[in-house]
């Protein structure tokens, strides 16, 4: 008797209950080929205590948050001079919003905001609109100093694609990679959106091939500041650099392990190039490859179980796979006769590289097991050293025609490619960030 | 059991009080019945108690729907969140701050005991190159290489027979030997390629009796071209040893 009252009380309220709570949400699969992009208008911002906006904060908002929407390739931002409404008609509330105006130029979404400066902070407010039902789908304030205003544009930006696609995107990372500017080369990072290139190094020196620990919070990379080829590494919170190996020959960052314990690396000291993995607990190194030939870039699978690498051992430089312990070593590309720079895909299914395709590198990718190969850039540009976003829908490289070097992201399927930085110096080693916690400092 | 969804506040005022007055009345008869005498009283006054607590709960759900439903009808609530930038949850930030404090000190134990053997290094360098100083007036031929190759050519031999020739009679010069790449193929690849030209010269010149430690190799990968074209007369002048002599 009492076991029944028991289950009477508790199953009542949540049968209630779940009637609230269940919406079932419903995602458009932005994977489908037949995806129509989201068609979204951003106004300009509103200043919410009437006083002047000095610095046209106004349009900044909009600008930079659409800059960020079309860079996930996922909508459709449309212009504003197909706006019916003038800049400051209509409130920031349903109530005071007419919907009509913007279903008739075709937006299914719309994005209104509001700022204000309180003493020394910035108070915004953001607002996504479903236009078609005309009801508000999320909104957010955020509070900051002046100067992380393109944070709480990122921050939103995740929300409204949160809301839309269930996953908040990758727009708290940033690509590093190296600019070469005649003899001297450093280390630079730029926002997904390609917005806030920031210099990460100042050597007067060559310095190359950055890697992001799992944490994004340190950067490994080789550098000849002084003199040799030697690894660094990087705290990224006071960009303070600590040299840790510098054997004779070269010291080549790899990959991180996945736990942020060990790391990859090639090193010369014993007379030719081999793979090596240091504890970064303990400094203790073991050998992982014992070879003739050149083995290069290595680079840990997600599950930590395996290891790509660049090998010569049949003549022409293919992509390897291993064991984390150096066993079992398998050859994955037969196609064309020079493969390097592997990356794995954020899933572990698939590694992507850049191979010699005709008299340029092309970027492909190829499962684990060398099945379902693909060529994923086919223009005239050579393009190299591809780094998958650590939601596995994006690949950055980058390419070079004409003397012009551009830093690309595309989809990881090859469509969509769009152009974060270009320039007439040479672009390098590109590498994608895990996400991060203070994603605009470095 | 239907339970009245739009309660508005009075309602609701007098229902909670009645409720609670209720649950204070059964449970003083549920006490004064304690002992076991009457079971069927007993069990009334738990089936009563019982059936009050649903209507409670069941209440507070129609009012959390109630709240609900106002927001998604006018949608001008504030916004749904209030966040402050950066938003960061303190004891996971300070857990990490500990793990990164361990993993920092095992860094810093391991690069103290590097930047020993560093130092030392840079001392015995610094003492080096300040005596030995790189004889520009000597200019020893460069050797070239194929693409993607690090074997030496029979005229790189010839020309490394020369060098061994003329290292053989400066026995005050040693020699640092730069292995280079033409642009094409990837950076990381291209620095092996080029510390492999560099060895297998340095290679043939000890094999010729030159003495090892008078060899040094470094390698630039692509980095450093000789010449800037993009084509192939500028990728052959690139695919080189270069030998730079210093003297002691």
């Amino acid at each position: 008797m009492y076991h029944k009252f028991f289950v009477c009380i508790v199953v009542i309220p949540l049968v209630l209950c779940g009637g609230y709570c269940a919406y079932g949400k419903v995602y458009l699969d932005i994977d489908s080929p037949s995806f129509q992009k989201f068609p979204i208008a951003i106004t300009d911002f509103k200043e919410l205590k009437g006083n002047q906006d000095k610095e046209n904060l106004s349009a900044w908002f909009s600008e930079a948050l659409t800059k960020c929407l079309e860079a996930t390739g996922l909508f459709n931002v449309l212009g504003k001079r197909a706006f019916l409404e003038s800049k400051n008609q209509g409130g920031l509330t349903a109530e005071n919003l007419q919907f009509a105006n913007w279903k008739i130029i075709g937006a299914e979404y719309l994005v209104k905001g509001g700022f204000l400066l309180d003493g020394g902070d910035l108070v915004t407010e953001f607002r996504l609109y479903d236009v078609i039902k005309g009801e508000l789908i999320t909104g957010k304030r955020y509070t900051g100093k002046m100067e992380r205003r393109r944070d709480m544009v990122f921050k939103f930006a995740g929300e409204i694609l949160l809301a839309l696609t269930g996953s908040k995107g990758v727009f708290d990372t940033r690509i590093a990679f190296v600019l070469k500017k005649g003899k001297t080369s450093d280390i630079y990072t730029i926002g997904f959106d390609g917005s806030n290139l920031t210099r990460i190094t100042d050597y007067q020196s060559l310095t190359l091939s950055p890697r992001w620990s799992p944490d994004g919070r340190h950067l490994s990379f080789t550098s000849y500041r002084n003199g040799n080829p030697d690894m660094y590494l990087m705290n990224l919170a006071d960009r303070m650099a600590r040299k840790v190996v510098s054997f004779r020959g070269l010291n080549l960052s790899g990959t991180w392990s996945p736990d942020g314990q060990k790391i990859l690396l090639t090193l010369s000291k014993d007379g030719n190039e081999e793979i090596y993995v240091m504890d970064l607990r303990d400094g203790q190194f073991r050998r992982l490859t014992n070879n003739f030939a050149i083995d290069v870039s290595p680079a840990w699978s997600p599950d930590g179980r395996k290891i790509a690498f660049v090998s010569n051992r049949y003549g022409s430089p293919q992509i390897y796979l291993m064991d984390a312990d150096g066993s079992n070593v398998k050859r994955l590309t037969y196609e064309g006769n020079y493969n390097t720079s592997p990356s794995w895909s954020p899933k572990g299914d698939r590694i992507a590289y850049e191979g010699m395709a005709g008299s340029g590198f092309q970027i492909f990718s190829v499962e684990g097991d060398g099945s379902n190969l693909l060529q994923l850039t086919s223009n005239a540009a050579n393009s190299e050293s591809p780094s998958w976003s650590p939601d596995g829908r994006y690949i950055a490289f980058h390419a070079r025609k004409n003397g012009r070097f551009r830093i690309c992201v595309m989809n990881a399927d090859g469509s969509n490619m769009r152009v974060l930085y270009e320039g007439v110096d040479n672009c390098l080693g590109l590498s994608w960030s895990p996400k991060l916690t203070i994603f605009s400092a470095p | 059991m239907t339970i009245p969804l739009d309660i508005d506040d009075a309602t609701m005022f007098i229902l909670n009080k009645f409720l609670s007055e209720s649950l204070f009345l059964i449970l003083t008869v549920q006490r004064n019945l304690r002992g076991g005498r009457d079971m069927k009283k007993r069990n009334l006054a738990v089936f009563i108690l019982v059936i009050c607590v649903s209507v409670l709960l069941v209440t507070m759900g129609g009012c959390a729907k109630k709240a609900v439903k106002k927001a998604e009808i006018t949608g001008e609530e504030p916004p749904a969140v209030e966040q402050q930038v950066p938003l960061e949850d303190q004891a996971a930030k300070e857990q990490v701050a500990r793990e990164q404090a361990l993993r920092e000190q095992a860094l810093r134990e391991q690069a103290l005991r590097e930047e020993a053997l560093g130092e030392q290094a840079l001392k015995e360098q610094a003492a080096k190159e300040q005596a030995p100083t790189v004889k520009e007036e000597v200019k020893l031929e460069d050797i070239h290489f194929d693409l993607d190759k690090s074997n030496l050519t029979p005229e790189a031999r010839k020309i490394l027979e020369r060098h061994a020739d003329w290292l053989a009679k400066h026995e005050d010069c040693n020699l640092l030997i730069e292995g280079h790449c033409d642009e094409r193929g990837t950076t990381e690849y291209n620095l092996a390629l080029g510390e492999r030209r560099a060895a297998s010269a340095a290679k043939y010149l000890t094999d010729l009796g030159i003495d090892k430690a008078r060899i040094e190799t470094i390698s630039y990968g692509e980095e450093r071209p000789l010449d800037p074209g993009h084509n192939e007369e500028a990728w052959a002048k690139n695919r080189r040893a270069h030998f730079v002599v210093i003297s002691e």
